[in-house]
Formats: structure tokens, C-alpha cells, sequence
């Protein structure tokens, strides 16, 4: 009996999935040894983040920003550059937000307008933040990848001052602003869990990015010009694509930081991020820069945080171990990404491309590693 | 300004600029490979663990060192490894570094030292220059500067002189025609990983000397500043040692002042963005002239 090769060579997004199985089986290896070999390690790695409305409610309550940021991540990516701005710009989105919503609930707005202006200012602020490094890169060719790096570092410890010193409550013991007035804060979904509507806010977001990158006149362009720049120019296309594609990127991290500050904590804190915009960029990447795939991502990094904080409280496990199985889902995705069958010649493409040694070219290695469809389906 | 706040400033913007140089320095070897790596930074915060955990449970300035660099080197293996065998993209294989390097850093450090805050090693602080200690002391720094300088020094002119120099920036040139020539590229690129992991995970063990302790985070960036180093540097050692010694004048100033009373010393936090941004623009001014120059450049040879 013939049995057909392609059974051994399942496609991208299932060798994704594979990939992702693999790291779940080492997280389980990691929690069974790190556990004592019980079960009760198993038990609260896995399957205590979904034990209680509770705690699923707040692993769905931090998958949410993280699927904004990825959405925001997927649209550079797909234009070809790589933001790694994220955490900045959602320091900055969170900042913005917080000073909109203490100003305009000082006036006695009314809360759905002063949220919706909230996130504005929250978008603008972030999408200011990155379209610096792509307006840069077209003005003396920097690369986004290290500018938009260098920019969020700084942004970040400039919101933990304000957040920490300039804007700090007064008589608070705490290191942040004034909360955020009850009535301003975004709606609580299942009180008393922390479920707030940005899960199915993020959810609409991510559906709207990607209608807006496969469905629109700017998404296809954005496409061309990240598969091919020289191409794209020779058709018209300019590099002020890659500006809006940034703007579009920091926008959607700013968004993420209103999240923070109008959602559950209800207010802005230093050191808030908490690494959201890598995690966002992770997802992003673990999803091929898919904003549809991005959210099944966030929910397995959201997954595996909540299960290393379970771990942790229930079963003595680090509570670093999400971190380093997030890591990990990382290395196996983008090995089995490229490392097989069809992608092999894009591995090839992108080495070469990479051994001019510019980091330009690491940049598109990387856009090599997160393919978002078959070559020629554009 | 005084001759005692200028010696003090040199001293911090050399001891400030010399992890880095060193760091970029190796980072230079996978950029020359054409296989740039971007777990620098993970490198530096692993070598810095190392240095400080070896430090304290031998004693031993020395082996803390080794173990420095040991342990940056282990994290690059692992890129390395994935890119090579794996044909895992080297540049997202660098970014789970350095999310592995945080995590697994501080796990370990919960698991054997019981904190996942400072650990302190006097060992390490023997490196380290301290006023009125009667130790070692050359141009205000420690004798872990001098194994610094020497590991820089050794790398440039490795990778200016030497023929594993040649053959490695040949190798990143292009595959087929390093081939041709003999060349395995893939072992070149594995060993310039080696050697960048090992030289940022000294420049962290040196980094951990300068305050006796590893301070979780205490990377704070310095990877991706050395990554910019090199490109502002020209790509020659030369060069990036000189922009190294411009960001490092930046950490120095930022420090000094912070140290300041009244108003700037409130406000001390905000002076640590300085030289991130000042970074920033240093870069896009550079590549700014760069790109000047190009076109001066292509003018005049179609002008003649």
C-alpha cells in the first residue's frame, strides 16, 4: 500500500501547531520534575488556569493586550520591518490614556466619550512613538529594528518617572498616578473576575487587522512592499507604506497600554508593561504574522504565564517558568517554521540575504521566519 | 570643573564603555559571518549570573570570569545550534534568547540562592576598583578591566590579522563562493556565535564586578547598544571601540548627574533615558552622513 508523502509533510501552520505541542510536552516535562514527579505539578500547570471561571476569566483578561500588541507586531512585520518598540509603545499608549482620562473626567465628561478619547490619545501617543524610527529610517535609512529598540527603552523609563515621581498620587505609597474613577474604567464582564470587555474588544481588533492587511488596497501594498521594497517602488508603491504600517504597529501597542490603565488595575503604575510588548511581538511571530492566528498565540502565552503563576502558588514551580517555555515555543516555531520542506529555500533566501551582514537583512530573516502564506498566493 | 570630577568622569564613561566595546566587539564576528546575533544581550545577563553565582561559591575572581563567559557562550550555543541544525532563523532564535536568558536566570536564581533579587559576591568586587582600598588600580579601574581590555584587544586584532579572520568575514561574504574556496561557512557562523556568547558573557561577569553583585536586569539593553555600536562603528574595531566610548561618556554622564543635588538628583530617574535616546539619534545621524556620502559618492562617478 502507497501511502502519500504528504501525511509527513504537513504544511506551515500545522508544523506551527506541532511546534507549539512540543513545547507544551517539555513545559509538561518541566513541571513534572520540577514538581517531584506529582501529578498535583501536572495539575496546576495545565489545567488550573481553566479550573474556575476565575481563573480562565483572568488568563482571557491577559491575552488581551498581548493580542492587541501581537495585531500591531503582525502589520510591521508584514510591511518588513521589525518593531521592537513594543514595550515603549505601550508605556506611552498607557500614559497618554491615563492623562486623557484624569483630564476629561475633570471636566465631567461622560465616561464613554472620555473612553473613547482615551484610547485616541492612547493610539496617538504609541503611533507617534513608532513612526519616529520608521520616518528615520526614511530620512538616513537607521534601521526601525534598533531604533525603535533604543526609543522604547527610553520611552519606557520616561513613563515610569512621570509615572513614579512627576504624576505620582499624592500620599500613596504606591509608585503610579490617581485611579482611574469607577465610571471611567472599562466595563467588567463576570465581576468578580477581572474579565473586562477589552478580551472582545482585542478579539474585534485582531479580526480588523487582518481583514484590513487581506482585504484592503493598504493592506496588499503593505504585503508588496515587505515582500519586495524594490518591487513595490517600481510600481508606485512608496516607502511612506512602511510609516503607515509603523504608525499602525505603535498605534495598536498604545492601545494595548489604555487597556492596562482603564481595565481592572484602573490605573497607570511604573513598570506596568511588564514585558507585554515582547510577549505581543512573540505571539506575532509564533502566528507567522497572522492577527487571526495571533489570537489562539496570545492565549497559549497567556496560558502558559497563568499556568507557571499556578505552578507556583500550588505546586512550588517557578513562576519564571512561562517565560522560559514561551522561550522555548519561540525557538521549536521558528525552527519548524523554516527548517523543513517548502521553507527550506526561504531559510536559504534569507541566510544569503543575512550574509551581507546588515541588519536590514536580519530583519527580513526574521520576516522569512514568520511566513504568512504560500509564496504566490498574493 | 575639577581634575578630581573629570578623572572620576573618565573613569565611569571607560568602565561604562568597556562591556560594551567588548560585547560589540564579538557581536562584530557574527555580523561578519553574516549571521548577526541578537542574543548579546541575553549573553550579558547570563554571563553576569554566572559570574556572580561561580564567584561566590568558589571565592574566585578568576573563575567567576571564566564562568562569565562560559555561560554567555552556553546561551549562544543554543542559537547557534538551532540555526545551524535546526536552519532555525538566527535572528528569532536571538529574541527566545534573550526571553530564555530573563526567565531561566531568575528561576535558577530563586532555586539555588533562595532570592530572585541582588546577589552579592564579594569575590567579584575584588575585580572592581575601589577608592582608598589599596588594591589594584589602573585608569580607575579593577584588574577585571585588564582581562576585559585584553579579550577586546585579542578579538581585534583576531579579526583584523588573523587568518580565522579572513576566513570568517569570507564566509559571510557568500556561501558558495567561501565554499569554493574551501570554507565550511556553517562552522564559521557557529564558532562567531561561540565567540560573541563568550565575550558579552564577560563583558556581564565585568559588568557584575563593578558592583560586587548580579542585579537582575542589570543588562538593561547594553546587547542591542553594542549591535548599534557596530554599525556606528563602521564595522571595524576601530571604529566601534570609539562609538563605544561615546555611549559609555553618555552612562557616564547620566551617573554624574544623577549624582547632583536638588532639582536633577529628583529627577535622576529620567537622566537614565539620555543615553538610549542619545544613542538613537547618534545612530540615525551617522547613517544620515552615511547615506550623504554614498550619494556625493555616486554623483561624482557619474559626473566623471
Amino acid at each position: 500500500m502507497k501511502v502519500s508523502r504528504a501525511i509527513f509533510a504537513p504544511g506551515p501552520a500545522a508544523r506551527r501547531a506541532m511546534a507549539l505541542l512540543a513545547a507544551l510536552a517539555l513545559a509538561g516535562l518541566y513541571a513534572l520534575a520540577a514538581g517531584g514527579f506529582r501529578s498535583s505539578a501536572l495539575y496546576a500547570f495545565f489545567v488550573s488556569p481553566f479550573a474556575s471561571p476565575y481563573a480562565f476569566f483572568s488568563l482571557l483578561e491577559r491575552a488581551a493586550p498581548m493580542l492587541v500588541c501581537a495585531a500591531g507586531a503582525s502589520i510591521a512585520l508584514r510591511s518588513g520591518a521589525m518593531n521592537l518598540g513594543g514595550e515603549g509603545q505601550v508605556a506611552f499608549g498607557a500614559l497618554a490614556s491615563a492623562l486623557a482620562i484624569e483630564f476629561l473626567s475633570g471636566l465631567g465628561t461622560s465616561p464613554l466619550l472620555a473612553q473613547i478619547l482615551a484610547f485616541i490619545a492612547a493610539m496617538a501617543a504609541g503611533a507617534f512613538l513608532a513612526w519616529i524610527s520608521a520616518a528615520a529610517e526614511k530620512w538616513s535609512g537607521a534601521d526601525i529594528m534598533l531604533t525603535s529598540f533604543l526609543l522604547s527603552q527610553a520611552a519606557v523609563i520616561a513613563v515610569d518617572w512621570a509615572v513614579g515621581t512627576a504624576l505620582r498620587e499624592e500620599g500613596s505609597n504606591l509608585l503610579a498616578m490617581a485611579p482611574v474613577p469607577a465610571a471611567y474604567r472599562m466595563l467588567r464582564l463576570a465581576p468578580p473576575s477581572p474579565l473586562s470587555a477589552a478580551a472582545p474588544i482585542a478579539l474585534f481588533i485582531a479580526i480588523a487587522s487582518y481583514l484590513f492587511l487581506s482585504r484592503t488596497e493598504k493592506g496588499l501594498e503593505i504585503e508588496l512592499y515587505g515582500r519586495n521594497s524594490r518591487f513595490a517602488r517600481a510600481i508606485g508603491i512608496g516607502s511612506g507604506i512602511r510609516k503607515l504600517a509603523m504608525a499602525a504597529s505603535g498605534a495598536l501597542g498604545g492601545f494595548a497600554g489604555a487597556f492596562l490603565v482603564l481595565g481592572p488595575a484602573g490605573r497607570a503604575m511604573k513598570g506596568m508593561t511588564g514585558g507585554l510588548g515582547w510577549d505581543g511581538l512573540s505571539a506575532a511571530l509564533v502566528a507567522g504574522s497572522d492577527p487571526l492566528i495571533a489570537a489562539p498565540a496570545a492565549l497559549f502565552f497567556s496560558w502558559l504565564d497563568a499556568g507557571a503563576r499556578q505552578g507556583s502558588l500550588l505546586a512550588d514551580l517557578s513562576p519564571d517558568a512561562g517565560a522560559i517555555m514561551k522561550s522555548a515555543a519561540l525557538f521549536l516555531v521558528t525552527a519548524a517554521a523554516i527548517g523543513g520542506g517548502s521553507r527550506r529555500g526561504a531559510a536559504r533566501g534569507a541566510a544569503r540575504e543575512a550574509a551581507r551582514g546588515e541588519v536590514r537583512e536580519a530583519e527580513s530573516g526574521a520576516r522569512a521566519a514568520a511566513p504568512r502564506r504560500e509564496e504566490g498566493t498574493l | 570643573m575639577s581634575a578630581s570630577l573629570i578623572a572620576s568622569f573618565a573613569a565611569s564613561a571607560l568602565g561604562a564603555a568597556a562591556p560594551i566595546a567588548l560585547a560589540a566587539l564579538g557581536g562584530l564576528y557574527t555580523a561578519a559571518a553574516g549571521s548577526l546575533s541578537v542574543a548579546i544581550e541575553g549573553s550579558i545577563l547570563v554571563g553576569a549570573f554566572a559570574a556572580a553565582s561561580i564567584g561566590s561559591a568558589s571565592g574566585s575572581l578568576e573563575l567567576g570570569l571564566l564562568g562569565g563567559a562560559l555561560g554567555g557562550a552556553l546561551l549562544a550555543a543554543t542559537v547557534a545550534g538551532a540555526a545551524n541544525k535546526l536552519r532555525a532563523d538566527v535572528f528569532v532564535a536571538g529574541l527566545a534568547a534573550n526571553m530564555l536568558a530573563g526567565g531561566a536566570v531568575s528561576a535558577l536564581s530563586q532555586s539555588f540562592f533562595g532570592t530572585k533579587g541582588v546577589l552579592p559576591s564579594d569575590a567579584l568586587g575584588r575585580g572592581a576598583a575601589h577608592s582608598g582600598s589599596g588594591g589594584f588600580s589602573f585608569l580607575g579601574q579593577g584588574s577585571a578591566f585588564l582581562v576585559l581590555a585584553a579579550a577586546a584587544a585579542i578579538l581585534a586584532i583576531m579579526y583584523a590579522t588573523s587568518v580565522f579572520g579572513l576566513r570568517l568575514k569570507a564566509s559571510g561574504q557568500g556561501s558558495e563562493a567561501a565554499r569554493a574556496a574551501g570554507i565550511e561557512p556553517d562552522r564559521y557562523r557557529f564558532v562567531a556565535h561561540l565567540v560573541a556568547g563568550a565575550a558579552a558573557g564577560l563583558a556581564g561577569a565585568y559588568m557584575a564586578c563593578t558592583v560586587a553583585a548580579f542585579v537582575p536586569g542589570m543588562s538593561a539593553g547594553r546587547g542591542w547598544i553594542a549591535l548599534a555600536a557596530i554599525y556606528l562603528g563602521g564595522r571595524k574595531p576601530a571604529g566601534i571601540t570609539l562609538s563605544c566610548l561615546l555611549f559609555g561618556s553618555l552612562f557616564a554622564l547620566s551617573n554624574l548627574l544623577q549624582g547632583l543635588r536638588g532639582q536633577v538628583a529628583e529627577n535622576a530617574e529620567l537622566l537614565q533615558a539620555m543615553p538610549y535616546l542619545a544613542s538613537a539619534l547618534a545612530f540615525i545621524l551617522w547613517k544620515r552622513r552615511g547615506r550623504k556620502a554614498a550619494r556625493r559618492k555616486g554623483a561624482m562617478g557619474e559626473s566623471s
